[in-house]
């Protein structure tokens, strides 16, 4: 999996700067400072020192399993080739479970996996400048509009690397979300629902460019996209009747290519 | 002095001068524009945002339910290492409101015990009036971020200056709990979208590592409905942050899984 993040304006300035030589660089700040002060007094607007954004529009493609709703676990590989979003936006490469069957959005659920932003975003996970991270996000059943998002780690550091297995998992006091194992958090969430509908996910969000977004779940070599029921002894792999589902905020199109499982499958973004 | 050092100095010193002049007219441009901007907002600078440092902790929860000032913290009382919490949400919006002020005051509340020499609460446990857990996240770290430096009063009230006429803020405080808490709320007949934008933007400018501080950016429509809400509290969760979003079924916006 690759991640990207965004280039900010003073990296640029940095390198800019750097590149002049020491004798002309006195000179050259006193015309920067005098021609900036220049036009802010003249109502010339500069650009902004720092920005946030939020994204324009929002896409997603997933597979659902079951049609009773009993899940109380599953789990999945996460791996892929890219999740950007390019242009201020985020992307969600996620496992979980939902109360009802996935519609296009506010339902009570639990979600785990990676979250990557633009260097300009901001969304539920805060923002703007969030490293690619493992994080969590839920509803619960009274407030399915209400998103929280938490920080479990960041890509590359406490654990946290490419291709973890991320599980949800129903216990006797609530639910909780693991990453390889790891409780990513200590305490159980009272979500308002006690069993559901597991799904995997991919999201993107963007404002003029469209993302870049290929990630597959279970890829070989790893245990399959798996469930539990409220009557199962141990997990099942998920078969050929997950069903797909998409939705698209930018216009009625499919943008996205959804695999079918068993796993490996790989969720695409194919939108223009 | 040699001639070409004084053609040197001479050239710097009239360098000086024109961008003293720049500076000069930029400063009262900036200046005239924060007027202007400032006499048509209907901000309410809060009160509490230079509360009396408080004796205990029943007078620190009374100003950080007051700074607040909706009533959406019932009550709240610390048991040993626990914060209980009531809070009395009535739809989702609030929801997303009352847990962003109940976390906020569990940090207050540690960071004046640890202030205090006294051993912080570590748990939150929120509930609504009914004792039923409430949506918030049952919060297992608690403990403002010590090494960012504090917000000073006025902050977050100047990130709101540029929003266009159009928008009219609510309130608008940097609350002294957290290391600095900023609440922002705006009601505007523009897309809510394009006002969240505006003032996300506006902070991030005021507050560059914003995600050192706890904030709640709130945009209504002219009837004061919560159309979005975004709320971030660094430290909580278990240890990173945690962030929460609203967003009223049927506006179009793009912040949240």
């Amino acid at each position: 999996m690759t991640w990207t993040r965004g280039v900010t304006a003073m990296d640029s300035l940095r390198r800019s700067h750097l590149s002049i030589t020491s004798g002309l660089r006195t000179r050259f700040l006193f015309v920067v400072v005098f021609l900036l002060a220049g036009a802010a007094g003249l109502g010339i607007a500069a650009p902004p020192a720092s920005a946030s954004c939020l994204a324009e529009w929002d896409s997603w493609g997933l597979n659902y399993h079951g049609v009773n709703g009993n899940d109380v676990r599953t789990r999945a590989f996460v791996q892929g080739g890219g999740a950007h979003a390019n242009s201020c936006g985020y992307t969600w490469s996620t496992v979980g479970i939902q109360e009802n069957p996935p519609s296009p959005s506010n339902v009570a659920m639990l979600q785990a996996g990676y979250h990557t932003q633009t260097s300009d975003n901001i969304d539920d996970c805060g923002g703007p400048g969030l490293p690619p991270a493992a994080v969590f996000e839920y509803t619960t059943h009274d407030h399915p509009a209400q998103y929280h998002c938490v920080i479990y780690g960041y890509l590359g550091s406490g654990g946290v690397t490419e291709g973890d297995l991320f599980s949800v998992v129903k216990q006797n006091s609530g639910w909780q979300p693991f990453d390889n194992g790891a409780a990513m958090y200590p305490l159980n969430l009272a979500l308002g629902f006690s069993s559901g509908f597991s799904f995997v996910r991919g999201e993107a969000a963007w404002t003029t460019t469209t993302p870049d977004y290929y990630m597959t779940w279970g890829p070989t070599g790893t245990t399959h996209w798996q469930y539990y029921l409220t009557t199962s002894s141990g997990y099942s792999d998920v078969g050929s009747g997950a069903t797909p589902v998409h939705s698209d905020s930018q216009d009625s199109d499919n943008d996205w290519y959804i695999g079918t499982p068993p796993s490996p499958f790989y969720i695409q973004w194919i939108g223009g | 002095m040699r001639a070409r050092d004084r053609l040197r100095l001479s050239r710097r010193r009239g360098l000086l001068a024109l961008t003293a002049v720049g500076v000069a007219v930029a400063v009262a441009a900036v200046g005239a524009s924060l007027g202007g901007a400032a006499s048509h907002k209907n901000v309410r600078v809060a009160g509490a945002d230079n509360p009396a440092p408080a004796a205990s902790i029943a007078s620190l929860i009374s100003q950080v339910e007051n700074g607040f000032g909706d009533g959406l913290v019932q009550s709240a009382s610390a048991n040993g290492t626990t914060l209980n919490v009531t809070v009395a949400p009535t739809d989702d919006a609030s929801a997303t409101v009352a847990d962003f002020e109940a976390a906020v005051l569990a940090h207050a509340v540690a960071d004046w015990q640890s202030a205090h020499g006294q051993s912080p609460v570590a748990s939150l446990n929120e509930v609504t009036p009914d004792g039923s857990s409430a949506s918030g996240l049952p919060m297992a770290q608690i403990g403002s971020d010590a090494s960012a430096d504090s917000l000073t009063s006025g902050t977050c009230e100047g990130a709101a200056q540029d929003t266009p006429a159009s928008v009219t803020i609510v309130s608008a405080a940097t609350l002294p709990y957290a290391g600095g808490t900023c609440v922002l709320k705006v009601q505007t007949s523009d897309a809510p979208n394009a006002a969240m934008n505006n003032l996300a933007n506006g902070m991030s400018n005021a507050i560059p590592q914003m995600r050192n501080y706890p904030y709640l950016i709130e945009v209504q429509d002219q009837k004061a409905v919560p159309q979005i809400i975004l709320t971030w509290v660094p430290g909580s969760g278990d240890g990173k942050g945690e962030g929460s979003a609203y967003v009223r079924p049927g506006v179009n916006a793009a912040v949240h899984g």
